[in-house]
């Protein structure tokens, strides 16, 4: 047996039997028997472990160094480490799939196991999915994963064989192999990506089932897991980019990064109206409108990088792969929207919205971050539209997209401090306190950064952030006070209790000032940033922004896999604008076989609370290693950014961790904590 | 809906789509071969656009110690000169594709984003090729 043939074999079980539990399901809802539904739940795990056998292949045929196999041999080389090889799987096209699909099937086995059909006992207290909406909710998923797997085994097979293996293969592209990050990024988008195909499947069992309240329930913890890894997946890639692309920034607005945004600002509008269904029962339409987009944007994201259409640092090569997920993306849209207007008339929100409330807070915030996706998407394809219509080539650049979404960021981290605070169904007079508190803390922050000779928009940044600060404490205070007066325990006490009760209160309150500190991160580092470039002779010294270089040596070494060139920079601070900028710097340039006189460029950064300092080796004397041109980028606050992006995954982390005692959703004081 | 919602909504639909449609406009940046440049001069010479041809034989100039890079874009049939500033990419060179990015100033093209054409197989174009082949070239420089 070889892995070429055992991956082709499983690859194949992994489609038969996610077709059998696609029919399966089907005849479960048709016939509505259980025992059709018993069969297609029992199918989820034979996939799983199929689909693991067919990843295990690729593993084993990258270990092994099996040329025979056309992935291999185009994406792998005898020379790579071993955390390259492990990861080269996700490193081109095909492999990138079978990942996903494999995730897909992990899923669909998790579901599974949620399936109520009958005799099936879980020891949780989760609800489990009624027979109703079990078959539509499997069905669904077994779906998706026929799609993967079948372009696998028709279009973008992994396991394609080669006639002539070669002795050697190519590697995995560079860029890719520069940095660890490779091993985690793909993995937590992937991640992120195919965790929202499940509340997608709740959505559509709910519309056909006709039962439009309980799957937002059910789905809470999948929606803020896939928006969980959706996030970090951000933040890993901008710190990614930051790292190694060598030009000291950390967002391109690449269609790509773009792409991979547009889903996460649209799971972000539907955690938010699925806050107030599950309270109100409002939103119904909107919430299955926000997860069919949401899940159609994760297959838009992969449209874009595997069709070729359009130019980007992310792109696999073009090929029939990227219509078929056209195909799926315009099958994914009109089967949840089709499904939204059939049932439209029967899915009636109990209530009216008043703007001034947390549901029409909530509501306005849903309804900014879909404007935002939006914005994104038009921004991304309008280049293809002038094309189509005038013929003139265009592109589209970052200053649009930061033009357009500045305001709107300003705009969401306002209601992001004033939502919580103002109570559900109708705002009294009884507010206005907190309002003048907000307010107030709003205008001194940015009075604060005026006063500091910041320019408006960072002034506002900071203004932002004491508000949002200012927000959080203002709840937290009104909870532990009813709290402690109402149990006649310490205040102290009372916070802790309900910390530790009301976890989705407290996180979201982390993940907001995650974000309003992400937003100071930002302006400072994008308004503020320095860059200069100069060449410099060994012994020479450069004194600019604050700081004096000083280029000691230019040098070479042979890492095995690559050529590393390198330059050995003396920084010392020499006025305060330099501050922490000490130290010896090695910035480097790696030449790989495959890309010829093309260096890769490994910039040496410095992290500091304050200045990042960054470190780029452009160009070096070739014969006698007497110069070496280097470009230095001094940016404020951006490990804030890096920080801010841990907070938001703390405070996610923080509502997920599973309780000792189930969720005490109403005790005293919570309603207001 | 009562009358003042319904100015609220128009009032904020058309503020976005100002933002939006009139940000689209004003970012928009062009993408011409010299020649086209030159048939759409009032463009061209105007705003930011994006210039692309391939390099000229004999005309690159850069000096490492100013960083000064100099060249002429070429697509056969016009040409411009381009000033940009920083090292050049490890794949620029002569007759290869280029994309500059900038506006023009006092006839020289002012670059400040130049791209290459990512690839080793590039084969520089033989002599008598049209504008149109320099551009399906340079289009993949991207």
């Amino acid at each position: 047996m070889t892995p070429g043939l055992l991956g082709g074999i499983a690859l194949l079980a992994t489609l038969v039997f996610s077709l059998v539990g696609l029919v399966l399901a089907g005849l479960a809802l048709w016939a509505q028997d259980r025992r059709y539904l018993e069969a297609a739940r029992r199918v989820a795990p034979m996939a799983l472990l199929a689909a693991l056998t067919s990843f295990g292949a690729l593993e084993w045929a990258l270990l092994t160094h099996d040329f025979s196999v056309r992935y291999v041999a185009l994406h792998h080389s005898v020379k790579d480490p071993l955390w390259v090889t492990l990861v080269t799987p996700w490193a081109a096209l095909e492999g990138s799939i079978l990942l996903w699909g494999t995730l897909q099937t992990l899923y669909t086995w998790l579901v599974s196991r949620r399936v109520d059909a009958g005799g099936f006992k879980s020891a949780s207290t989760t609800p489990l999915l009624d027979p109703w909406r079990a078959p539509v909710a499997l069905g669904v998923l077994f779906a998706i994963q026929v799609f993967f797997f079948a372009v696998m085994v028709f279009v973008a097979h992994p396991f394609d064989a080669l006639p002539n293996p070669p002795a050697d293969g190519r590697g995995p592209n560079p860029l890719l192999q520069n940095h660890w990050m490779m091993a985690v990024h793909p993995v937590l988008m992937y991640l992120g990506f195919v965790g929202l195909s499940v509340p997608f499947a709740y959505a559509l069992s709910a519309m056909v089932a006709r039962r439009f309240q309980s799957w937002i329930f059910e789905t809470r913890w999948w929606t803020l897991v896939a928006w969980g890894f959706l996030s970090t997946a951000i933040f890993a890639g901008a710190w990614w980019s930051y790292e190694i692309l060598g030009w000291g920034g950390y967002w391109a607005w690449d269609p790509v990064e773009n792409a991979s945004f547009i889903p996460w600002l649209l799971a972000t509008a539907f955690l938010h109206t699925t806050q107030v269904q599950e309270r109100r029962g409002m939103f119904k339409p909107w919430n299955f409108a926000y997860i069919t987009l949401a899940f159609a944007a994760t297959v838009f994201g992969t449209f874009l990088t595997r069709s070729g259409v359009i130019q980007s640092v992310h792109a696999f090569a073009d090929g029939p792969v990227g219509a078929l997920f056209l195909v799926f993306l315009l099958g994914v849209l009109v089967v949840g929207l089709g499904l939204l207007s059939k049932v439209s008339g029967e899915v009636r929100d109990a209530g009216e919205v008043r703007w001034k409330s947390r549901e029409g807070a909530l509501l306005a915030g849903s309804l900014l971050f879909g404007t935002m996706a939006f914005v994104v998407v038009i921004g991304t394809l309008w280049p293809l539209v002038v094309e189509a219509l005038s013929a003139a080539k265009v592109s589209i650049g970052a200053p649009f997209f930061n033009q357009v979404s500045a305001p709107m960021g300003v705009a969401a981290l306002l209601l992001m401090g004033i939502g919580p605070v103002l109570p559900w169904r109708n705002a009294g007079p009884q507010i206005r306190r907190n309002l003048l508190l907000l307010g107030s803390a709003l205008l001194v922050g940015t009075a604060l950064g005026l006063l500091l000779r910041l320019t408006l928009g960072v002034s506002l940044s900071l203004g932002l952030l004491a508000y949002n600060l200012c927000a959080v404490g203002v709840m937290i205070d009104q909870g532990v006070k009813e709290r402690s007066r109402a149990l006649g325990i310490s205040r102290w006490k009372a916070f802790l209790e309900l910390a530790s009760s009301s976890r989705r209160r407290f996180g979201s309150h982390i993940v907001h000032v995650g974000f309003a500190l992400a937003a100071v991160a930002i302006a400072f580092s994008q308004t503020y940033r320095f860059e200069e470039a100069k060449t410099l002779n060994l012994g020479q010294s450069w004194q600019t922004a604050g700081v004096e270089l000083r280029l000691r040596n230019v040098g070479v070494e042979d890492q095995g896999n690559r050529q590393s060139v390198y330059a050995l920079v003396e920084m010392r601070a020499v006025d305060r604008r330099g501050l922490w900028a000490d130290g010896t710097y090695t910035t480097r340039l790696n030449f790989y076989p495959q890309m010829g006189n093309q260096g890769l460029a490994a910039p040496d950064l410095k992290y500091t609370l304050y200045n990042d300092y960054y470190l780029i080796l452009q160009a070096f004397d070739t014969e006698r290693g007497q110069w070496a041109t280097l470009k230095l980028v001094v940016t404020p606050l951006v490990l804030w950014l890096w920080i801010a992006g841990g907070i938001i995954a703390l405070g996610t982390l923080y509502i997920l961790w599973p309780s000792p005692q189930p969720q005490r959703e109403r005790t005293a004081g919570g309603a207001t904590a | 809906m009562k009358p003042k919602h319904i100015i609220g909504i128009v009032v904020v639909v058309g503020a976005l789509a100002y933002l939006i449609f009139g940000g689209l406009g004003r970012n928009l940046v062009y993408f011409y071969t010299p020649s086209e440049c030159l048939q759409n001069q009032a463009t061209c010479q105007s705003r930011q656009v994006r210039l692309g041809g391939l390099v000229k034989a004999g005309t690159v100039n850069y000096d490492k110690d100013t960083l000064d890079l100099r060249f002429v874009v070429t697509d056969g049939v016009s040409e411009f000169p381009v000033q940009a500033k920083g090292t050049p990419p490890a794949l620029f060179g002569e007759n290869r594709g280029v994309v500059v990015e900038g506006r023009f100033q006092e006839g020289t093209f002012v670059s400040t984003n130049l791209l290459v054409k990512h690839s080793e197989g590039y084969q520089a174009p033989k002599e008598g090729y049209t504008p149109e082949q320099i551009r399906k070239l340079i289009e993949e420089a991207k």
